[in-house]
């Protein structure tokens, strides 16, 4: 029969040997995202579906497998108008608020096909008022731009703002590092 | 003692799962996107030629069918001008073949054609009073809708009794363009 205090003792040495094994820094996968700049003057030509190009988006990551994600804040917006680019006074920096606000009548949309590379997927759709898949990536790229091509149609009715104001609308991506 | 021991040793156990499970934060960036669309007007007719029964006891002729529909997102204006090939004449009707073709024979009716818009508030459209058409005149103004705007008129041909009529084959003719603009309003 041992004593209680050794076995203690054993169990307790054990455990520090388990805490200096495992807790040796284990460096956590990461991911990082940048966008190249805003669109302050996208053209919206009536009658078509608009599309623009000019920002991209800079994915750095030792993970595995990731995702890019796109959603509308929602912040300062009308309820209702997620997804949608919405009336905006740029020198208040703020949305109009309903019911004076006018929104096109089509969503937001998001296009990032062909795929860039074997290991990353593109996804094309609206983020509307949720969250669209729009990059996954099965292998580690390092740092990578990936296209990202915003869509909005415009039908020949949405009214053109005349009192300064422009459509806007603000998307907000995440990148998550996935088991 | 030894339970003391034994919540240590359960703690310490703890603490290092804790720290060999690496925390994977999302990673966020926003970019906003903003634009105004184009000017965009058009202007379309329920059809393309009317018919007035020009008859001098009736007179004034009307005709209150054509339908004009503006698809607008901005404000806009409508002119109408009278645009028959060869006028002497600006506004009046005028002697021509039932093809439209102009007679050589010069021959209009003494009064100018009558124009009237009417007024549309649902949708924001004034139209204008009666005017003769002797020069280009604005019918409408109206502002930006989001549903193509129906425009309705009466147009005007007062008829006396020393207009002459024409010989079998020609008519009394007139070529109106309507044209649309933005203003912006």
């Amino acid at each position: 029969m041992q004593d209680p205090d050794r076995i203690c003792i054993k169990i307790l040495t054990a455990a520090v040997l388990f805490m200096l094994l495992y807790s040796l820094p284990v460096p956590a996968q990461s991911i990082g995202l940048s966008v190249s700049g805003t669109i302050a003057d996208m053209q919206l030509t009536p009658g078509t579906t608009n599309q623009d190009s000019s920002i991209s988006l800079t994915v750095t990551t030792d993970a595995g497998n990731w995702s890019v994600t796109a959603s509308d804040p929602l912040v300062g917006k009308p309820t209702g108008t997620g997804g949608y680019m919405t009336e905006y006074n740029d020198t208040d920096a703020r949305y109009i608020a309903a019911p004076a606000f006018k929104v096109l009548s089509d969503p937001f949309g998001m296009n990032t096909s062909p795929d860039p590379d074997p290991g990353i997927t593109g996804y094309n759709g609206t983020p509307g008022a949720g969250t669209l898949l729009v990059y996954s990536g099965s292998k580690s790229p390092g740092t990578v731009t990936l296209p990202i091509i915003f869509s909005q149609a415009v039908t020949l009715t949405d009214p053109r703002l005349t009192n300064g104001n422009k459509y806007r609308i603000d998307i907000l991506f995440t990148g998550t590092v996935l088991e | 003692m030894m339970n003391l021991k034994l919540l240590v040793i359960a703690g310490l156990l703890a603490i290092a799962c804790m720290m060999i499970a690496p925390v994977m934060a999302d990673e966020t960036t926003p970019v906003s996107i903003q634009g105004n669309p184009a000017s965009y007007v058009a202007i379309s007719l329920n059809q393309t030629s009317l018919y007035l029964p020009l008859d001098p006891q009736a007179s004034p002729a009307s005709n209150t069918s054509l339908g004009i529909t503006a698809t607008v997102n901005t404000g806009y204006q409508i002119t109408v001008a009278d645009t028959t090939s060869g006028t002497y004449n600006t506004g009046h009707l005028v002697n021509a073949t039932t093809s439209g073709t102009l007679s050589p024979v010069h021959a209009a009716l003494t009064s100018p054609l009558q124009f009237t818009g009417n007024s549309n508030s649902t949708y924001g459209a004034t139209g204008s009073s009666i005017q003769d058409l002797t020069a280009s005149r604005t019918v409408y103004t109206g502002s930006a809708n989001t549903n193509p705007v129906l425009l309705t008129n009466t147009i005007t041909q007062p008829v006396a009794y020393t207009d002459l009529e024409l010989p079998t084959g020609y008519n009394y003719w007139i070529q109106l363009t309507y044209t649309i603009a933005a203003t912006g309003g």
